[in-house]
Order: structure tokens, then sequence, then C-alpha cells
């Protein structure tokens, strides 16, 4: 038997080639530099097998740590640029750029900073990797600053910030909400999922939403203007089937449902549809087939009238407690932080508008047009 | 009626009314912004009429004289910022086709006050998008006259 409750139509509107950051350096501007740093303090660093890089972030009270895998920089280059890793879910390129001065003879010389730059090097195509990645994205273009620190050299350390528009925060946003809803569904149903990198289908949107809200909310409203399912013509589905061709409250008997996500076929468990006004558009074909008992298969046209059904999780798979840990856990809990910095600026941008009018002159320049009643006379 | 309450999830399009209040940092469109971003990270798109309609009240301030070129010119910058950062539903075939249908089944003084209502609420099916308002009244007026399989997902932000 198959419910089919992929009615939500949801419009495809997800740009999901997230290309600012993908693609571009993000140039930032230095706020507080750090002390120039020697060569031979810098190929110390680089000696060293393993070392950190701390990317804080004070209006989030939280931090990123990197691993520092590459570093490229000589005496001859203007530009030190750092390979780091974050959890090996991403690479992420530094570029110090600047210049080297030799104040003294004989006193070896420094790097003195001028311009920080990061590059997204690498992400990978799963939910974990994108939701840090978004967080990291999210948290540059919200932050009023941040500070980027190398404890293993010397406390090396500079503040700066990033300029990103907010319409483009709000895609990264997205993308992070969708690689969570994929995290959640991952661990609640075992299944691992891929989050490809590029358009993201509509469809595809409209299942995570449907299996997350499956696991998280259990019982939940769906948009479905028609929906269609196949009973076989047998004892049980006759007495699951309405009295009465009027339209009534429905409950119709639960059923297994799968959904795809990204091509993963992902049995989400049973659930329940009821329809609060429900009219069955077949009802006397339906009716009269389902009597047949021949356990032939019978397509049943159910119509809400209000435009929408109830999903009741049945048999569907929780959350496990404590699923992240207690890292992610804090990433996770930035949600509601991310949302009122990006909603700040976006309130403080619509009310930019009218800066300066007064009241009378606010209500002239919103006041709607008005055409002749004799333009309507035809 | 051929309306129903739009589900959390639903991307809305705000109507040119609460992008004026939005304008005004009127709290209740701020709460409503902040409960709609939370369930979708977008801010709520809007209309190719809503664009001419704030456009064209400073074109119609600065050919009242109401206001000064210099001053209309910050104006516009602003406005075009703030349409740069919405996802601006065109009217389109599907659009025009919807309006088509309903407005000769419109009274000649409803079309009077209802055509750029008329011409929102057919953008806002014609992208699949839920439609925000104040005025629930006017909506349904609007929705009751769509074809018989067409429904208008609606919510209602009030102060």
């Amino acid at each position: 038997m198959n419910v089919n409750t992929q009615t939500q139509n949801l419009p495809n509107n997800l740009p999901s080639s997230l290309g600012l950051y993908d693609n571009g350096h993000f140039s930032s501007k230095i706020k507080t530099k750090p002390e120039p740093v020697s060569f031979s303090s810098l190929q110390t660093f680089v000696e060293k097998e393993s070392f950190l890089c701390k990317l804080k972030f004070t209006d989030f009270d939280a931090d990123f740590e990197f691993e520092i895998f590459n570093v490229e920089g000589s005496l001859e280059s203007n530009e030190i640029v750092l390979s780091l890793s974050l959890d090996k879910q991403a690479s992420v390129k530094v570029s110090l750029e600047g210049y080297w001065k030799q104040l003294k003879p004989n006193i070896e010389p420094n790097f003195h900073i001028t311009n920080f730059r990061m590059k997204l090097y690498e992400k990978l195509e799963t939910p974990i990797s994108m939701f840090l990645n978004s967080t990291l994205w999210s948290m540059l273009g919200l932050s009023s600053g941040f500070i980027i620190e190398f404890p293993s050299l010397n406390n090396y350390n500079l503040s700066s910030s990033f300029e990103m528009p907010i319409d483009e925060v709000s895609k990264i946003l997205q993308e992070r909400q969708i690689a969570y809803r994929l995290l959640v569904i991952e661990s609640a149903t075992g299944i691992k999922l891929p989050f490809p990198h590029g358009f993201i289908d509509g469809k595809d949107i409209e299942n995570i939403l449907f299996c997350y809200k499956a696991i998280v909310e259990r019982n939940f409203n769906w948009f479905a203007s028609s929906t269609t399912i196949y009973w076989d013509a047998n004892e049980v589905s006759l007495s699951w089937f309405p009295e009465t061709k009027k339209p009534t409250s429905v409950t119709f008997r639960p059923e297994s449902i799968t959904k795809s996500i990204f091509g993963v076929d992902v049995p989400i468990g049973i659930l329940t549809v009821k329809i609060n006004t429900a009219v069955i558009d077949n009802y006397d074909e339906a009716k009269e087939k389902l009597s047949r008992l021949d356990n032939e298969s019978v397509n049943i046209q159910q119509r809400s009238i209000d435009g929408t059904i109830t999903m009741i999780s049945v048999e569907v798979p929780q959350l496990p407690k404590n699923p992240w840990s207690e890292k992610l856990q804090k990433l996770i809990d930035l949600d509601t932080k991310l949302d009122e910095k990006i909603l700040e600026k976006y309130f403080n941008l619509a009310s930019s508008t009218l800066d300066g009018l007064t009241e009378v002159q606010k209500e002239e320049i919103t006041k709607r047009p008005e055409l002749d009643e004799e333009a309507f006379d035809f | 009626m051929p309306i129903i309450n739009a589900p959390s999830d639903t991307p809305l399009v705000i109507d040119t009314d609460i992008f004026s209040h939005l304008r005004n940092r009127q709290k209740y469109v701020e709460e409503n912004i902040r409960n709609h971003f939370s369930n979708t990270k977008q801010f709520p798109a809007i209309t190719a009429i809503t664009v001419f309609e704030a456009i064209q009240g400073v074109e119609s301030e600065l050919n009242k004289s109401k206001i000064s070129n210099e001053q209309a010119d910050i104006f516009r910058q602003r406005i075009n910022e703030l349409i740069q950062k919405h996802q601006v539903l065109s009217l389109n075939q599907r659009a025009s086709e919807i309006a088509a249908f309903i407005f000769p089944r419109l009274s000649k003084s409803n079309r009077h006050k209802h055509w750029r209502d008329m011409f929102i609420i057919s953008i806002a099916l014609a992208h699949n998008f839920g439609l925000v308002t104040q005025n629930k009244r006017d909506a349904e007026l609007i929705a009751s006259l769509l074809p018989d399989d067409m429904f208008l997902r609606l919510a209602v932000w009030a102060t």
C-alpha cells in the first residue's frame, strides 16, 4: 500500500549553490594587527607536527578549532597560506598577506600582515560537513568580529570581520537547517544520507521536512488538496472504509511510508493520515471494488475540503537522548542567536527606507496608488 | 472557501500593507517574521506589485514636490537595497491567467478597491507561495472567485 503525501508543493526556491562562500575568497577587515612574527618563529611553527588555529566568535560565545595541516610561505613571498581542517569535515585556506621587513642588519626579518583572506577549500557531501560549514560561514557573516589565534605561534592573533549580504547569509542558514534535519533523520533511522552540492530539488526538501516532522513533531499538519491511496480489496480494508460519502472526519489505517531523500529510500515508519473534512471523490466505485474482496489493488481518491491533512506517527523512530557531542550541541544551540543577528540587520535595513521622515511623510510615501473608478469601467 | 491556513513551513509572500508596516518597524510584523524565519530561514518574499507600489511612493512624492531630487535619490537607493534582499515574485504567465480569471468576476467597485490585491494573490498562487495579509476579508473575497481546484494558503498577521 502506498499513501501519497507528496502534495506540499513547496516552491523550488532553495538555491543550494551558495556561490559566495563556495567560490570566492572572503577578504576581511583587520581590526587589530598582531605583533610582527619572525621567520625563525614561523619555521619552528611549521616544523611542529600538530598545531592548531582557533577562530573565536565573541558575539556567539563560541570557538572553532582547526588543525593546520599545511603552511606555505617563504621570505620571497608576500603571503603565508595556511591549510586548515575542521574535524576532517571541511578544509579552509587562510591567507595572511603582508611583507617582510628587516629593521636592522643581522636581525632577521619580521612578517607584517596587511590583509587576511579565507576561502572554503573543500567540504564533504555529508550532512555533518554541510552543517559545520554553514554554521561557520553564517557566523562569519553575522558576527561583528572574530579573533583568529595561533596558540603555538607565540599566541599570534588578530581580530577581523567580514561583510556578507544578509540574503546570502539567509541562504547559508537554509542550508544549515536542511543539514540539521538530515542529521536528525540519520540519527533516528540509522541511515546515512548524502547532502550533494548543487541545486536541491523541491521534492527532496519536502521529503526531508516530512521525515523530520514525523520524527520530531510526531503529529503534524501537511498540505494535501488531494491524496491517493491504494488498498487491497479485503475485509480489513473494507472495515476501514468510511460508511458515508458525505464530508466527514476520516482516520485511515496506519501505513508504512518511505520517502526518497537525494536518491536514498528512507522507510520512515508507520503513520496514519487523518482528514478532518474528507470526501472520497470515487466513493461508489472504490466501495464496489473493495467489496469484491479479491485482493486486487483499489485506487481511492480522497480529498480534504480544507486542503490539509494531519499525519500521525504510529511507529516512527525517535531521536535518541543526547544524540550529539557537546561540541556539536553547542553549535546546534546557536540557531536562535543566528536568527536574532540576521533579523536585526534586516529590520534595520527595512526601517532605513523611511529614516528622517515625519509620521505624516511616512504615511504619504507608503500610501497605495489609486486609479480612477473609470479605469475599471469595462 | 478555497483558503487554508498556511502551515508554518510555507514560504510566504507579504502584501504591500505588511511590507509598509515592516518599513515602519511595527512590532507585530517583526514578531511574525521572527517566527517565519525560525521555520524557513527565509525572509518573506514580495511581489512585483509591491515593488511598484513602494517605488511609486517615492516618485509620487517627488512629482508633488514634497521631497527634493536629492532626497528622492536617497530613498530610491534605500528601497532598492531592501528590495534586493527579497525574492521578488513576478507577474508571470500563470499569475496573469489567474488574475484574468478573477478580474471579470469582481464587481466594478471591487475591481477599483482590490485590483492590486488581486494581482498579489494571483502571483502568490502562481509561485506556490502562501500569502500574508492583515485583511482576511479582502483575501477571502478574492479567493472566493478562484477556480475550484485552487487553494490560497493564507496567513493573517494582525496587530
